[in-house]
């Protein structure tokens, strides 16, 4: 960030711990984008997803005195809005699913796909697997979570929390290579 | 499985995450705005009742105090009635009861028999007084200071210093006089008594300051000088006393009572259900009260408000068979304008006279002067009823609960001002969707004493 737009940053931060509308407003602008591509993982609509999201933000601009301003703000954003969303799919109780692992697929390198499948693409993959599958999936492979971790946050075991992440995997993979059996449009 | 295949996966969603395209949303925006419009009336509403609760809390730490304090007067004052009685020695409870204390005789006979031995006396036969400087000179005496005089310079020392009940001390010596005087009801002034009998007079004052840190509270005598009658009785007895304020009881309880006349100007906020309020609204009105037994009050009022609130789905109840089809809305925004008529019992812990905190509580009746309803469909159907409205149709007599507390500001004798926020509870339903609405406000009264 520059040193402007840090400036211009902080003054937005300050605003919002004054709850000064506009200020909350050009914040939730910045970082809607953000929210969003991390809340439409953790839920199969778009509509799920602004409702998780603002709930994020809620947060965000309640406990906004406690961020420190040294600290960059994306982190604790996510950290935010990932635990609300995690809070969100944990409401639907729907992890207790114990699967046996499967092997995944040999598939090509992701720069390759990338160039074939677009990222709404692949979040409609995502969106697609079970709440289970892609609640464990999320976690682990896109926010950083172990499966300890996981099993505690969702009130599962290790082992659930390993097998659903594999089972994720192998669906993904089929949705990949499904797609990339299409031909070009 | 090859160890790469799962990594290349995770790769791929990973950087997929990476490369959100999500642009701003206006409506998103709304519904995040309606959230935190939704959170600020639910954070007044908890430091509302916080503040509320804070003051409920002080009003009732202080009406604890206050009962305490007025039956531990009470009882001082009982007491001290009680232990003015003479007995039929002559000697005062207090005196024997104090005596471990203050004043430890030595013979308790010797003194009876020395009043005994005065009997009636009056202080104008100053020769048989114990007041008269012979009678003291055979007391015994442990100290150096001469019988009715003091030596130069020791005179205001000996005022100014406490004596301190030890074996050399004279205070029993100077009790016994007191007590003569308070016997024989007979008054000395400085150009009356003998020269000695007011040296006596200083050493009873000093005495006295001893006695003052023991004895909470003595009634004092108004002396009023008839130069044609000479000097009046000294002091006035207990009796006579007690009398008077009989006499002057019938008169204080004629003004422990009044008549008020009061007009309310509020700022409300209501909602249905505990954490949605809406915007304030003004409410303006009169009322009368009746005060009584200094402390307690009852009054009547009649208060006018334009309610505004939102009603959400399944809480605007209407008759059966209201809704077209059945199919309810899933908001209902209302404006009701209401003449609400409270009765209230307000407790004065300070007494109404003086400025303090107070409470009340009491029922409220609403009246529904004007009532209109706007209805939002998640689905709407053709016929729908999307607005209704009534005058003058409902009314829910008794059917809020107040609570108040407040602080009651004097501002002349027959005027004071009083801040009050209050919280009204629903006990039943209001107008035509039989809706619960609670309400918080603070109100400000101007109360006028008219009798």
């Amino acid at each position: 960030m520059h040193r402007s737009t840090e400036a211009e940053f902080h003054e937005v931060v300050r605003g919002c711990c004054k709850r000064d509308r506009s200020s909350q407003n050009a914040l939730y602008r910045l970082f809607y984008p953000y929210g969003m591509s991390i809340c439409i993982r953790y839920v199969n609509n778009e509509a799920d997803a602004v409702s998780v999201l603002n709930e994020g933000f809620l947060k965000v601009f309640r406990n906004i005195k406690k961020f420190d301003a040294e600290q960059p703000f994306k982190p604790w954003f996510r950290k935010i809005v990932v635990n609300t969303a995690i809070n969100h799919v944990k409401k639907q109780k729907k992890f207790i699913l114990e699967t046996t692992m499967e092997e995944a697929k040999n598939i090509p390198a992701s720069e390759d796909i990338l160039s074939r499948i677009n990222y709404k693409e692949l979040m409609a993959m995502v969106q697609s697997l079970s709440a289970s599958y892609r609640t464990v999936f999320n976690m682990y492979v896109i926010d950083g979570f172990k499966h300890r971790e996981i099993a505690a946050e969702l009130g599962i075991t290790v082992s659930t929390s390993k097998s659903n992440l594999a089972r994720a995997r192998v669906k993904l993979q089929e949705l990949v290579n499904t797609k990339l059996s299409q031909p070009y449009v | 499985m090859s160890d790469e295949s799962p990594k290349k996966l995770d790769n791929l969603f990973r950087q997929g995450s990476e490369r959100y395209d999500f642009e701003y949303n206006a409506e998103a925006w709304a519904a995040m705005e309606t959230l935190l419009d939704k959170d600020a009336r639910r954070r007044f509403f908890w430091w509302w009742l916080g503040g509320f609760g804070i003051l409920l809390l002080a009003g009732f730490v202080l009406f604890l105090g206050n009962d305490q304090a007025g039956s531990i007067a009470a009882d001082q004052e009982q007491d001290i009635i009680e232990n003015s009685k003479p007995n039929e020695k002559g000697t005062l409870k207090t005196d024997i009861e104090n005596k471990g204390e203050t004043y430890i005789p030595e013979n308790k006979n010797e003194i009876f028999a020395e009043q005994k031995t005065n009997g009636e006396n009056n202080l104008s036969n100053k020769k048989e007084l114990p007041l008269n400087s012979n009678n003291i000179k055979n007391q015994p005496q442990k100290n150096n200071i001469p019988n009715g005089h003091f030596p130069k310079g020791e005179k205001n020392n000996a005022e100014k210093t406490t004596p301190q009940p030890t074996n050399n001390t004279p205070v029993k010596n100077i009790k016994k006089e007191i007590y003569a005087d308070i016997k024989t009801g007979q008054t000395i002034s400085q150009n009356n008594a003998a020269p000695d009998t007011f040296s006596i007079f200083e050493k009873n004052k000093t005495a006295h300051k001893t006695n003052l840190n023991k004895i909470p509270f003595l009634p004092l005598a108004i002396i009023k000088y008839n130069p044609k009658n000479g000097l009046p009785p000294y002091p006035p007895t207990i009796k006579e006393n007690a009398n008077k304020d009989k006499k002057d009881s019938p008169k204080d309880n004629s003004k422990k009572q009044a008549w008020i006349f009061g007009l309310t100007a509020a700022t409300e906020t209501t909602s249905v259900g505990t954490a949605d309020y809406s915007d304030f609204s003004w409410k303006l009105g009169g009322h009368i009260e009746y005060r009584f037994l200094n402390k307690y009050s009852a009054s009547l009022g009649a208060n006018y408000i334009r309610k505004k609130y939102d009603v959400g789905a399944g809480e605007y109840i209407p008759p059966k068979g209201f809704w077209t089809n059945g199919i309810a809305p899933v908001s209902t925004d209302a404006r009701c304008n209401v003449l609400e008529l409270p009765l209230l019992l307000s407790y004065y812990p300070k007494g109404y006279s003086n400025p303090g905190f107070f409470g009340n509580i009491g029922m409220v009746s609403y009246l529904m002067l004007r009532e209109r309803y706007t209805y939002t469909y998640a689905d709407p159907a053709p016929d729908s009823i999307i607005a209704w409205g009534t005058d003058n149709e409902y009314q829910t007599w008794f059917g809020i609960a107040q609570i108040a507390f407040g602080y009651n500001h004097i501002l002349s004798e027959k005027t004071s001002l009083q801040y009050l926020p209050y919280l009204q509870i629903p006990l039943a339903g209001v107008g035509h969707g039989n809706v619960k609405l609670w309400s918080i406000g603070m109100s400000m009264k101007f109360n006028f004493k008219v009798k």
